[in-house]
């Protein structure tokens, strides 16, 4: 091959290697390419910055209700279980005991602090009619019941009993 | 006040960069995806990247870095070609052969089918080098290798071309 074919083939080379990325893109690429970005970008489907605020809120509100509600937290308790391992398994590895959750729930109620300890019961029939008979009653009767009533509170004396020996 | 118009000068800042350059990005995806829609899809990938991440604010050489965000999308989407020799055999590309075609009249079309021949490794960098204002050093950038790599690929891409052409022209 003489040299001048190869400077024809060489240049031929340029010329279609110069060709190979000479691709134009369609008219108007900026503006597709800016109103990619808008479509993209655009804050229509965001959500607001404070949206997750309005979950927390529920969730503090929730806690507050439950709280006042039950005072205290349901407490679980757990209680292991210690098994006793018989002396023909001691040489068995020993398998770990299952945590035993108790629930107290039911067992701690909390009664109500009285301002008054015992309660005022309500006033007896008995009650009453003493009641009454002490307003209308003259002087001289209360002091007869005053004095039987001492007199019944007064222990009674048992003369000792004198045995006679037999003869 | 202040911030809106801040917003919308850097909205302006970037609406004529996407104006300078989009031409060029394009150029560089069209160099690797060979695709005239799928050179746009990743023109606009490769700026709708730059706008959300906002790393076209701190640019310091525009082209190199665009060139390599677009190239580096470029790359992501174009098929996996199976791995073909360093010498493409030219008979597998067409009904009528490459060598053919390159002496026929339609020249550079037979020569761009040769070029597609070749391994990634060497097609990409002669590729970038077709696109107008790419030198070797600014492929190496776009890349990540060496420019003295790249010039090497370059010269053993147009060697591979050439003594395939030549070959050719003397059997004719």
């Amino acid at each position: 091959m003489s040299n001048d074919e190869r400077d024809k083939i060489e240049s031929l080379l340029d010329d279609a290697l110069a060709s190979y990325s000479r691709q134009e893109p369609r008219p108007g690429l900026p503006r597709r390419v800016l109103d990619r970005i808008h479509a993209d970008t655009a804050p229509g489907l965001a959500f607001p910055r404070w949206t997750w605020a309005v979950p927390l809120a529920a969730c503090l509100l929730w806690a507050g209700i439950f709280w006042t509600r039950h005072g205290v937290t349901p407490e679980r308790v757990q209680v292991t279980q210690v098994s006793q391992v018989a002396a023909a398994r001691e040489t068995a590895p020993a398998r770990p005991a299952s945590p035993r959750i108790v629930d107290h729930r039911h067992k701690r109620k909390v009664l109500p602090r009285l301002p008054q300890f015992p309660a005022p019961a309500p006033v007896t029939n008995d009650e009453r009619a003493l009641l009454a008979f002490v307003t209308r009653a003259p002087k001289e009767a209360q002091a007869a019941l005053i004095d039987a009533q001492q007199l019944s509170v007064e222990p009674i004396r048992i003369e000792e009993i004198k045995i006679q020996p037999l003869q | 006040m202040a911030r809106r118009e801040e917003a919308a000068a850097r909205e302006a800042r970037f609406a004529a960069l996407v104006e300078r350059q989009s031409r060029f990005v394009y150029r560089v995806a069209y160099a690797v995806v060979r695709n005239a829609h799928d050179s746009e899809d990743v023109a606009q990938e490769t700026f709708l990247k730059l706008y959300r991440t906002g790393a076209w604010e701190d640019m310091r050489d525009e082209k190199a870095f665009l060139a390599r965000t677009a190239w580096r999308i470029a790359v992501d989407r174009r098929p996996k070609a199976p791995s073909q020799p360093l010498t493409p055999d030219l008979q597998s590309h067409d009904s009528q052969s490459p060598e053919d075609a390159a002496v026929s009249a339609d020249w550079s079309a037979a020569v761009h089918r040769l070029v597609d021949a070749l391994p990634e490794e060497l097609r990409q960098p002669l590729a970038l080098a077709a696109v107008e204002e790419l030198n070797s050093r600014e492929i190496g950038q776009v890349m990540g290798i060496a420019e003295g790599t790249v010039r090497t690929r370059i010269m053993r891409a147009r060697q591979i071309l050439k003594q395939k052409l030549e070959s050719r022209h003397e059997q004719r």
